[in-house]
This record gives C-alpha cells, sequence and structure tokens, in this order.
C-alpha cells in the first residue's frame, strides 16, 4: 500500500530522519505493552509540529491511506497496534512543555511529553499533575489522553478526563481544531470530552492543556499485611464505606508481593496473603486522625500487621515497588498478560474467589496488583508465548475473568481501554444500539474510517478478523 | 393564494394525539397550566406530556419523528431559559413522571437514577448515608436529574468537586428516533466505549432524552466553615484571592460576590471549607491571617453559613426578568474582568449583581438596566461590550437569562466555537430530522 512516491512525499515533509521504513527498525513498534498480539507498520513517521502532523494526514488523506497514532507505546490493550494502517505516526518527537502557567494552575504541553515530566516541571511551583498511571515515567500525555488513563492516585482526585481542559486534535483530513480551552466552560458540546478516552479514533492530539493542582500538605501511607486476598478485600470494602477517601488504595497479592521483594527488597512480608497500600493526603492537621480510622478498619478486618511510612524516602521506595511492579514480573514467566476489568469495591471478594478459579480451571498462575479503591482490578496471567497452547488459555482465561465482572455489575475496562483486546467483549455490555450511536460520532470526526481503524467495535472485526495470538514471536 | 416555499411538511399534530392517546399505555398529557409552565421564553408549547416509562418516552419520540413534531425535552420547566427559544411550535416532554431512584450504591458511592427525579429528594435520600451528590444547582426542589445534566448546572463547590461531567459515570438516552442508547455504567471508573455522556452536559436536550443517569457520590463533610471578608475595592479582594491561592488551603469553594456601582457594602469574598474538623479550623485560622489591615472578617454561624451559600446558589431568582450572563476567564484575571465591569457599569447607568467562582475564573452577572427606554438597542450594546472585555481577556460571556423581548436581538453565545462544524454534524447524525430542541443551541444547532 506504502509507494516509494508516497515515501518521498512523506520525506518532503518531516526531512530524512522523520520516516522510518527499513524493516529491522520498523519491528521496534509491532506492538505496544499488549504483546499477545503483534503487527508491524509499514512505515513510521516522527512529526515535530502539529504542522507537520497536519501535512502528513492531508498528504494521507489524499491518498486514501488509514493510519494509526502512536505515543510512547505502553498502552495495554494493543491500542496503537496497525491494523490495516499501514502508516504509524509516532508523537515521540512533539515533547515539549509549552507553557507552565502556575497563578492558573495550568500546562500546556505536547502529546509526546512524558506523564512524569509535567510533576517534575511543575514542583517548583509547588504543583503537580495528579494522574499518574503506573507507566508514568515513559507513558506520554497523548496516550493517556487517547485512552483516559487512570493510576493509583485517580481513587480521590479522578483520572485524565477530570485533568484535561483542552486540546489541540488534527482531524484525519488534516484539519487543526481546539476544543475546550484555557477556560472552563467552553461554549458548545463538550467535544474534549468525548475525545478523551476515544482511544486515538477521532484523529491525533498533538497539544492538551492540563490542570495542575497543588502538591498536598502531607501524607499518610500505610501498609496492612493481611493472611488472604479476602481479607484485604474486605478491608477494601470496609475503607470505602468508612467515608475516607484514601489518596491511593492499591492491592498486591502474594505472588505478586514475592516477585517485587526478589526485585527490590523493600522488606515486604513474603509469607504474607496480600498487603495493602493505603495513602492519604491533604492538610496535616487531619491527618493522624484519618490514619487512625484506616488502622482500625484493617485490624477488624484481620490485618496481621500495618506499618507505616516514616519519611518520605520510605513512601517513595514504597510507591517505586509498586509502580515497577510490571518489571519484577520476568522473575516469574518470559511473559505476562495484565487484564483491566472493573468491579463495584464491594464485590472484590467475589472477583478474587473467581479469578482464583479461572487460574486453577486453566492450569494459569494469576498474580494481583490493583486499584482496589475503585474496583479496578488488574489480574496478571503468567505465560511463555513460545507455548501457543498455553498463550491460548491465556486468552481464553483472560476473557472469562471480564466475563464475570461484567456478571458482577462492573465493566470491561477501567484505564486500559478496548483497543484490538476487548472488541469482541463489547457486546457483553453495549447493546448494537448503544455502539451504534458511538460509530456514529466516530464517523463525525472519521468519515472514512481511516484513523485507528479496526478498534474498540466489533463491526471492526468483520474488516480483519483478530485472532489471538496474532502472530507468535519467533519460536 | 400563497407561493411561500415550505421547507418542512408541517407538524401533524391529529396524528402526533392519535399515537400517543388511542394506545393500551398512553401517557400522561399535560393541562393548559401545563403549557403555561413549561412555556419557553413566553412561546407556550403546543402540548405537553408527562411519559412515565421508558417505552412511553420511545412512543412519543417515534411518533414525534414520524409527525414532523419538534419536542423540547424538559423536567420540572425551571432551567428552560437558557438557550434560544425553540424556532418552531413544539411539544414538550416532561420526565418529572419518570423519576425513581433505580439504585443507591451507599458502600459503592453510586447513585442511579431517572432522569424525572428531583435533585432535593435524591440529595435527602443519600444524605441518610452520610453522602451527597456534590452540585449546586440553583432551586434544586425544581431541578431533575436530567435538566442538571442537560443544563450543566453547577454552584460554588464546582471549586473542589467539579462539574457535572466530572461526576456523571454512565447515561441513558432515548434518541430522536425512539431507540435507546447507553453508555457508561455504574462503577465508578470505565473507559469501555466513548464517553458520551460528556457530549450531552449542557447540550440542552438537543441530542437525546435523559432517561436515567448514574452519579459517583462524596462523602458529606465532617465539618463545614463559611468565612465571609467584606474588603473596601476590587484591589483589596483581589489582593485577598492572591494570597488564598498559594495559601496551604484546600477551600470547598472561593466566591468573590459585589454590587457594582460598589457602594458602602463593597467585594465580599466568601470562602467555603469541609473536611476533618481539624482541618476546617486550622484552615478557617489561615484565612484569618491571611486579611489585610482595612477588611472584616466574619465566621458564620453553621445556619447563616448555609442561607448565604443557598443564596450564591440561587442567584438569580426564578422569572427575575433581568439580563444574566456567564463569563468565564482565567482565574487570575477575575479581577481584571471586575475592573472592566466596575467601567462598564459607570457607563451605562446599570446597577449589576457580580457573583464569581473566582476559583474557576466563572463570573455571573446580573445585570439591571437604567430605564427600559429602548432595552433592545441598550441591552445588545452592553452585552456586545462587556463579551469584547470577556475576549479581550481570553475568556467567553454567554447570555443565559434575558427577558423573552430582547432575547432575539442579542447573540447568546459569541462568534461561532472551535469546532462548531463538528458539532452541527454530531447533532444532524445523531437528530437528522432536527426534532430535538431544534435551534435552542450554539450556532443554531
Amino acid at each position: 500500500m506504502i509507494t516509494e512516491r508516497l515515501l518521498r512525499a512523506l520525506r518532503d515533509i518531516l526531512g530524512g530522519d522523520g520516516v522510518v521504513s527499513h524493516a529491522t527498525e520498523l519491528s521496534v513498534y509491532d506492538c505496544d505493552g499488549y504483546t499477545l498480539e503483534k503487527s508491524t507498520p509499514e512505515v513510521v513517521v516522527l512529526p515535530r509540529s502539529t504542522e507537520e502532523v497536519a501535512a502528513v494526514l492531508k498528504l494521507l488523506k489524499h491518498e486514501g491511506v488509514p493510519f494509526v497514532p502512536r505515543g510512547t507505546g505502553t498502552g495495554l490493550s494493543g491500542g496503537c497496534l496497525p491494523l490495516g494502517a499501514p502508516v504509524m505516526v509516532s508523537l515521540t518527537r512533539m515533547n515539549r512543555i509549552l507553557e507552565l502557567d502556575p497563578a492558573n494552575r495550568r500546562a500546556v504541553v505536547e502529546s509526546g511529553v512524558v506523564n512524569a515530566w509535567v510533576s517534575r516541571a511543575a514542583k517548583p511551583h509547588g504543583l503537580h499533575y495528579v494522574p499518574d498511571p503506573s507507566s508514568q515515567m515513559a507513558c506520554s500525555i497523548g496516550g493517556n489522553v487517547a485512552e483516559n488513563s487512570g493510576g493509583p492516585h485517580t481513587l480521590k482526585y479522578g483520572v485524565t478526563t477530570n485533568h484535561v481542559l483542552g486540546v489541540t486534535l488534527v482531524l484525519p483530513d488534516g484539519e487543526v481544531v481546539r476544543l475546550g480551552g484555557m477556560t472552563e466552560d467552553t461554549p458548545g458540546y463538550d467535544l474534549l470530552g468525548v475525545t478523551v478516552g476515544s482511544e486515538g479514533t477521532f484523529g491525533i492530539v498533538t497539544e492538551a492543556i492540563l490542570k495542575l493542582y497543588p502538591r498536598p500538605q502531607g501524607y499518610k501511607t500505610l501498609l496492612a499485611v493481611f493472611d488472604s486476598v479476602a481479607g484485604g478485600s474486605a478491608a477494601v470494602a470496609g475503607i470505602v464505606a468508612s467515608g475516607i477517601v484514601p489518596a491511593a488504595l492499591e492491592m498486591l497479592d502474594r505472588l505478586i508481593l514475592q516477585a517485587v521483594e526478589d526485585a527490590f527488597h523493600f522488606g515486604f512480608p513474603r509469607e504474607a496473603g496480600a498487603v495493602l497500600i493505603v495513602e492519604l493526603d491533604g492538610l496535616e492537621a487531619g491527618l493522624e486522625r484519618a490514619a487512625g480510622r484506616i488502622r482500625e478498619v484493617c485490624e477488624s478486618n484481620g490485618a496481621t500487621e500495618i506499618r507505616v511510612a516514616r519519611d518520605d524516602g520510605e513512601r517513595d521506595a514504597l510507591w517505586k515497588c509498586r509502580k515497577r511492579a510490571f518489571g519484577a514480573l520476568g522473575r516469574l514467566a518470559p511473559n505476562f498478560c495484565c487484564q483491566d476489568g472493573v468491579v463495584p469495591p464491594t464485590r472484590l471478594p467475589e472477583i478474587m474467589e473467581r479469578i482464583a478459579d479461572i487460574g486453577e480451571a486453566y492450569d494459569l498462575r494469576i498474580g494481583n496488583v490493583f486499584h482496589a479503591g475503585d474496583g479496578n482490578i488488574h489480574p496478571i496471567l503468567l505465560y511463555d508465548e513460545r507455548d501457543r497452547e498455553q498463550t491460548e488459555r491465556v486468552v481464553a482465561a483472560g476473557r472469562e475473568i471480564l466475563r464475570e465482572c461484567v456478571a458482577l455489575g462492573g465493566s470491561l475496562t477501567g484505564e486500559h481501554g478496548i483497543g484490538v483486546e476487548k472488541v469482541a467483549l463489547m457486546p457483553l455490555i453495549f447493546t448494537p444500539d448503544d455502539m451504534s450511536v458511538m460509530e456514529q460520532v466516530r464517523s463525525v470526526f472519521d468519515p472514512e474510517d481511516r484513523c485507528n481503524p479496526n478498534k474498540i467495535f466489533p463491526s471492526a472485526e468483520q474488516h480483519v478478523e483478530v485472532r489471538s495470538p496474532r502472530r507468535q514471536a519467533a519460536m | 393564494m400563497n407561493h411561500e416555499t415550505v421547507t418542512e411538511p408541517a407538524p401533524d399534530w391529529a396524528g402526533l394525539d392519535n399515537d400517543l392517546l388511542n394506545t393500551a399505555d398512553a401517557p400522561r398529557m399535560g393541562t393548559d397550566a401545563d403549557l403555561a409552565r413549561f412555556a419557553v421564553d413566553g412561546v407556550r408549547p403546543e402540548r405537553v406530556v408527562f411519559p412515565g416509562s421508558v417505552p412511553q418516552v420511545q412512543r412519543v419520540m417515534e411518533s414525534a419523528s414520524a409527525r414532523g413534531v419538534a419536542v423540547v425535552p424538559a423536567g420540572f420547566g425551571a432551567h428552560l431559559g437558557l438557550g434560544a427559544p425553540p424556532g418552531r411550535p413544539f411539544l414538550a416532554l416532561s420526565l418529572v413522571s419518570l423519576n425513581a431512584l433505580v439504585d443507591h450504591q451507599p458502600a459503592n458511592m453510586t447513585l442511579t437514577a431517572e432522569a424525572g427525579a428531583c435533585l432535593t429528594r435524591l440529595q435527602a435520600v443519600v444524605v441518610g448515608a452520610g453522602q451527597w451528590l456534590p452540585v449546586e444547582p440553583p432551586f434544586p426542589d425544581r431541578t431533575s436529574v436530567g435538566g442538571l445534566i442537560s443544563a450543566d448546572l453547577s454552584g460554588p463547590s464546582r471549586f473542589s468537586q467539579g462539574t457535572v461531567r466530572d461526576l456523571l459515570i454512565g447515561v441513558t438516552v432515548v434518541r430522536a428516533d425512539g431507540s435507546v442508547a447507553k453508555s457508561g455504567g455504574r462503577v465508578v471508573k470505565n473507559v469501555a466505549g466513548y464517553d458520551l455522556g460528556k457530549l450531552y452536559c449542557g447540550a440542552l436536550g438537543t441530542l437525546g432524552v435523559i432517561v436515567e443517569a448514574t452519579f459517583k457520590l462524596r462523602t458529606l463533610p465532617e465539618a463545614r466553615a463559611v468565612v465571609r471578608v467584606t474588603c473596601g475595592d476590587m484591589a483589596g479582594a483581589e489582593g485577598l484571592l492572591g494570597r488564598i491561592r498559594t495559601a496551604p488551603l484546600e477551600p470547598s469553594f472561593i466566591e468573590l460576590v459585589a454590587r457594582l456601582p460598589a457602594a458602602g457594602s463593597g467585594y465580599a469574598v466568601v470562602v467555603g471549607f469541609a473536611g476533618a474538623e481539624e482541618d476546617v479550623a486550622d484552615q478557617a485560622a489561615t484565612l484569618s491571617s491571611l486579611v489585610g489591615g482595612d477588611d472584616r472578617l466574619e465566621e458564620l454561624s453553621e445556619q447563616e453559613g448555609g442561607a448565604v451559600v443557598a443564596e450564591l446558589r440561587d442567584t438569580p431568582a426564578l422569572g427575575e426578568p433581568v439580563l444574566g450572563l456567564k463569563v468565564s476567564v482565567l482565574p487570575a484575571r477575575v479581577a481584571a474582568f471586575m475592573t472592566a465591569l466596575e467601567d462598564e457599569g459607570a457607563r451605562n447607568g446599570s446597577t449589576m449583581a457580580v457573583q464569581a467562582h473566582a476559583g474557576n475564573g466563572i463570573i455571573r452577572v446580573r445585570v439591571s438596566p437604567p430605564d427600559d427606554r429602548d432595552l433592545r438597542g441598550w441591552t445588545s450594546a452592553a452585552v456586545d461590550r462587556m463579551r469584547a472585555a470577556a475576549t479581550g481577556l481570553g475568556g467567553t460571556l454567554v447570555v443565559e437569562r434575558a427577558s423573552p423581548d430582547v432575547k432575539p436581538v442579542l447573540d447568546l453565545w459569541g462568534g461561532p466555537p472551535e469546532g462548531l462544524e463538528l458539532m452541527k454534524s454530531i447533532k444532524r447524525t445523531l437528530d437528522p430530522k432536527g426534532v430535538l430542541s431544534s435551534g435552542r443551541f450554539i450556532g443554531g444547532i
């Protein structure tokens, strides 16, 4: 589909170093953090400005070529997998923080800016950008906007959509529109709101206006140890019901704990069934008493030990372990698939039990490290992609877990998106009429279905057969 | 014989009546009193219908679509003054009979209710579990769930709690053609499918008839305090707002209240705190240390504080024949806009009541003209000048309220916003026949 003529035209816009077309270089782009399926683009382009993105999309419109946007490739649902989209537009070179406005608590950034850079830049002003996905040292703001990303600290403060005031969106025909703005309540439909979380199917977001918040005056970070996941889950339900809203409320089960401990030597109790990380933040005055109440709830739910981070160093170390938990999993298996379901928090004990049963039925090892406070579970299914039969069991078990989430009143995804991974499951929660409205809205932005095609909606499956696993790594 | 061009077929009201009434499950039709109650800017609907179930709403929409009848969805009718009047005869579809509280899950902090449920009633239920839906629409006793969303109503606490868009996690609508479509769900964290709830927020019912919605709830604070600081002039208030912004405070709201021309009373900064008792007491003390020498600080009793918040929430009073404007600027530019307002007031001789959600940069202005000589021309020119001041500061101005005789000459929304073509295209795609609230929204949508 990509002709020499098109490559030349792309090089004319972007320069020689802005176009990647060599097979070995392209293989880097064959998947994101969801590694069960792989597909290599025919060409990757690396624009440096909104104008360059617009010029590229105008050219692709003229040529009728589909494309897929990509940030830093840390997504976990195959959202930037090129399926029937030969051109990949990588935003990694659009990585400037354009404006920091402490008085109004705003930051204007290009979409290739890494999440953690925003808080780093805002820190001298006593501010930070709240959404903090575990991949925040690597993931881009553009990717966060596409997926409406969460993170541990979104329990109290909300997810990406609650922190984005505006975006610059290049439509699939190359037109540039600015949605939302620096001020609140911009007149008209909230196109910004529906663009956030549209998984890169409306166009390419090149800039975002972010809200910043004052850094909390104080933190109280507790680690509660339980004999079992059931005990931890009951404590989570108790904390949510207590009325105290922790900044973060995270659970790690034994499998994950042990891997993390072996990797980072934090001092987690290796024999524990589960630990909860409970972080309170806010004004200093009320923190001590709130921490006392959290302690009581944990103890009444069978916590065997409760530790409190003594200083910022200990707190940072604890969060590093939590956020790098995925990195520690290499110790357990060559590959893992991180699922992303949601249940009402009161149903956590049930879903944990069912996940254990599913692991047994499919003969798979499944660990759990997740945002317990909002019921957003992350079962991690371990496998070896060289074992094709085991890999197929992982796909089947993952789907069964999500079915259980839906049966308990939950959802298919809390923060990773539908991507390619969950396309086939959408009918579990949405009727054809529900999806038809969504597809109609999509058609307004992308009438030719050229922007990140074959994602989110099961009708996409009719165009490209999504098999799992699509393509295996070399045996 | 008259030969004027007919652009759309005449609505078939008799056909509609037949569709709705000659059926076993007929929706309740409104009386003459209802026709008056659901008038939009003085224009009465041809019919008012009160469906009591989702299938009844579907039937109304199917029939209206087929019969060429325009529909204005409504709740209690209290907020119909927002937006332009519909350009043609219409049917008012009130959801107040579809008002069940569907599902309150206290332990999961969620609430699902039908669109006609009254906000005051819902708050009374969830307060029993120590919770609230953290929105403060004006006149909550006459605000429905659907109206809250469609009119995107907010109050002082939006500073700490966000607006409806931040709280709505699932929504079901009946589309113009009568089909039912939902998005989101009943869990607080969910990114499956597009977040269409955002589109319905503030859309004045132009995209679908909301029939059910699910919200996140918040825990009621253990303690509250309201502190009022009266400053002699805007400079004093601006200094105080700046100090509040950088102090270690987490206010639940920061309001700036003024009457222009500023006689004796001057400017008042009203700050709310909510949370743990220690935090609230600490913050009130911190605030008192920020107050300038000429400022007067009053810590209000719980009762006074509640009354002040209700007053802030409920202005302007419903039915008051004033010009109501909503201006949005960057928070740090609120003072600059206030200065522009002072100049405008001095120039045009009006009196103005101003209330700003200062932390959000949202300023509401109620303008009472000096007299009623050429009210249309006067109002139109005043709005243009104030809008110029707002846009000059990078902001926007929307006319939220105006008397029906003046409204037709006003530009309610300001120039076309970015993305207007996308907005129009969304409207055309979701409501191809233009049945729903047509002409009421921005750009003639």
